[in-house]
């Protein structure tokens, strides 16, 4: 294996070959996937590294992602450390299967390159799918830059493995926008990261080691009084306690790595800010640019990157509402038809807003689905809409704003 | 090779090829040899939708001595590099390409007048398709024109060294980068200023 014990080296790589190094140094023993457009390269790389006897792992092949899904529990249930990649419909299909993950508490970890969901058939970024999928027990992180999609896996496998914690572990990145670029990506070297993250324990996991030499029986029919709702709670409860265990994780990555991903969220120029934006992915990462250049005219407005939707930052949003904040604007890359607000993070934002100590405004906006390209000056235009309620109390009122919902770029009003 | 520390922070440069012409392999290749130049960030991202042999492609490079912390299509190019100069005749293409303040390396033998090009510009042509049959760089009998045109990159823009393009070919295409660094130094020599 190359790079064994080696320098640190940096590469210019596409977003998906990063999810694919990252799976390679965590020295995954199991991938199995089935290839859809955007993620394919990300396996089509860890084929290769398997083939070039880089990277020594099982690669299973199947029919469907349903199968994928279906093998890596059968996997991880041994103890192996189990990856996979999907995108959009991929992930719809093996929506079954992913509740089988979560409930038998198996740390999964997949990258996902999100991409709007058919018909009409689209492959670039759109959250709707990992979105629509939210609640199935899996941590869900946002990976806005390539270096991210990389380290994030390392640090995956380390929250998801914790004994405490056992649940899978997605990490999204948007389709084509971000695993189609290319970037410089540092690798470390091979033994800082086996320091950081070890290899899972032999015997297996502490609840669940399938054995056949020791057979056990496994999700079989509870009945309405057994355990079926303790089960429930226990996953919750992990949710919530996986909020610090991520925290340390990232500070130890820190320290070993030199790269601070703060936490669940991620403030820049927040703390004497009037207008707020809160959004994620790359969109967030572009934000920033909107942030320095309203800054360097006196305005005083920051950006708030969600890197977690499960578990929900909560507290950390509750932080910024009791501060000085006016206004937020929200910004989904997605759709929840029949939502309050039509996007599913701004119905889930503003659902902390009645729990906020003062009162704080809201726009919630529809960004950018089906990869449609905004710029950073789409994104001084937010902020532009959210001095404006913030200065004269106008919220906007042009085609785009549909039942209290920025749609940017409608061309057709309701 | 000293690079022209420019002014600006950020270069961006949109490629306009037809596919199966190595558009965004080119892209990624001068993203690489940007790079080794010692700028702080780079940036390649191919705008692909369904995949046909001869269709217009983009692709965009950002190259830039600070963090790239946008992920988004390139709007206002200071580079165009145009593969094909009877791409120039596409509406959405010369529509794209800006009227000031924009170099423009067109692969042609010569240009014309009637281009289509604004006046306000710097327009640069490059023989890339006799360079590319000159040394047998072809594929399925097709000239490939995608390394001839880095070299003419360097030329008019002085963005990015002859030295790391040669470095980068080398390490991409081993023993068989020989032609393609004869390319790219043929390009660079042949590259004019049209106006």
């Amino acid at each position: 294996m190359k790079n064994e014990q080696g320098k640190e080296q940096t590469i210019i790589m596409s977003g998906n070959y990063a999810a694919a190094w990252g799976a390679k140094c965590s020295r995954v023993n199991v991938v199995s996937a089935y290839p859809i457009t955007p993620q394919t390269t990300v396996v089509e790389k860890l084929s290769e590294f398997v083939d070039k006897k880089e990277l020594d792992a099982n690669y299973i092949r199947v029919e469907s992602e349903h199968s994928v899904m279906a093998a890596l529990v059968g996997s991880s249930m041994t103890g192996a450390r189990s990856f996979s990649a999907t995108s959009g419909q991929g992930l719809l299909y093996m929506t079954e299967m992913l509740h089988w993950v979560s409930s038998s508490r198996l740390p999964v970890v997949a990258t996902i390159a999100s991409r709007g969901i058919a018909p009409p058939w689209n492959i670039w970024a759109d959250y709707t799918d990992i979105l629509s999928i939210r609640d199935c027990g899996w941590i869900i992180q946002f990976a806005s830059t390539h270096q991210e999609i990389f380290d994030s896996i390392l640090m995956a496998y380390k929250i998801a493995e914790n004994p405490e914690i056992n649940l899978p572990y997605f990490i999204v990145y948007g389709g084509f926008i971000q695993s189609h670029t290319s970037k410089p990506v540092r690798i470390p070297s091979q033994k800082i990261i086996d320091d950081f993250l070890p290899p899972p324990p032999k015997a297996g996991w502490d609840h669940i080691n399938l054995n056949p030499d020791n057979p056990i029986t496994h999700g079989n029919l509870v009945m309405p009084e057994q355990e079926y709702l303790d089960f429930r709670f226990l996953i919750q409860d992990a949710m919530v306690k996986s909020k610090e265990k991520i925290k340390k994780t990232i500070q130890g990555f820190n320290t070993e790595f030199g790269r601070d991903y703060k936490g669940l969220v991620e403030l820049y120029c927040c703390e004497d800010a009037d207008v707020v934006v809160i959004a994620y992915g790359a969109l967030a990462e572009q934000n920033k640019i909107a942030v320095d250049q309203l800054r360097a005219k006196g305005q005083k407005v920051g950006s708030l990157k969600l890197r977690y939707i499960r578990p929900f930052p909560t507290d950390e949003l509750l932080e910024l509402f009791n501060g000085v904040v006016e206004v937020i604007g929200v910004v989904d890359r997605g759709t929840a038809f029949g939502n309050p607000t039509g996007g599913p993070i701004s119905t889930e934002v503003m659902s902390l807003l009645c729990r906020a100590r003062r009162k704080v405004k809201s726009l919630p906006c529809i960004w950018g689905i089906g990869g449609r390209n905004v710029t950073v000056e789409d994104q001084i235009g937010l902020y532009e809409k959210l001095l404006r309620i913030k200065n004269k109390n106008e919220y906007p009122t042009d085609e785009t704003c549909q039942h209290g919902t920025v749609w940017m770029g409608l061309k057709i009003g309701a | 090779m000293v690079i022209e520390k420019t002014k600006l922070s950020n270069n961006e440069v949109t490629f306009f090829s037809r596919g199966g012409q190595g558009g965004i392999t080119a892209c990624q290749l001068l993203a690489e040899a940007a790079f080794q130049d010692g700028y702080r960030d780079v940036m390649s991202v191919p705008q692909i939708g369904a995949e046909r042999r001869g269709a217009p492609i983009r692709a965009f490079l950002i190259i830039s001595q600070d963090d790239i912390r946008t992920i988004s299509a390139v709007t206002n190019p200071d580079v165009v590099l145009v593969f094909d100069e009877a791409m120039l005749k596409l509406p959405p293409i010369i529509n794209a390409i800006p009227k000031k303040n924009c170099k423009v390396i067109v692969n042609a033998e010569s240009l014309n007048g009637n281009s289509g090009l604004s006046k306000n510009i710097e327009l640069y042509t490059f023989p890339g398709t006799s360079i590319a049959m000159g040394l047998d760089l072809t594929l399925e009998g097709l000239p490939l024109v995608n390394v001839p045109i880095l070299g003419a990159f360097s030329g008019a823009t002085n963005l990015v060294s002859m030295d790391s393009i040669g470095t980068v070919l080398k390490n991409k295409w081993k023993a068989k980068a020989e032609k393609n660094i004869e390319s790219i130094k043929l390009a660079h020599e042949k590259t004019i200023r049209v106006y």
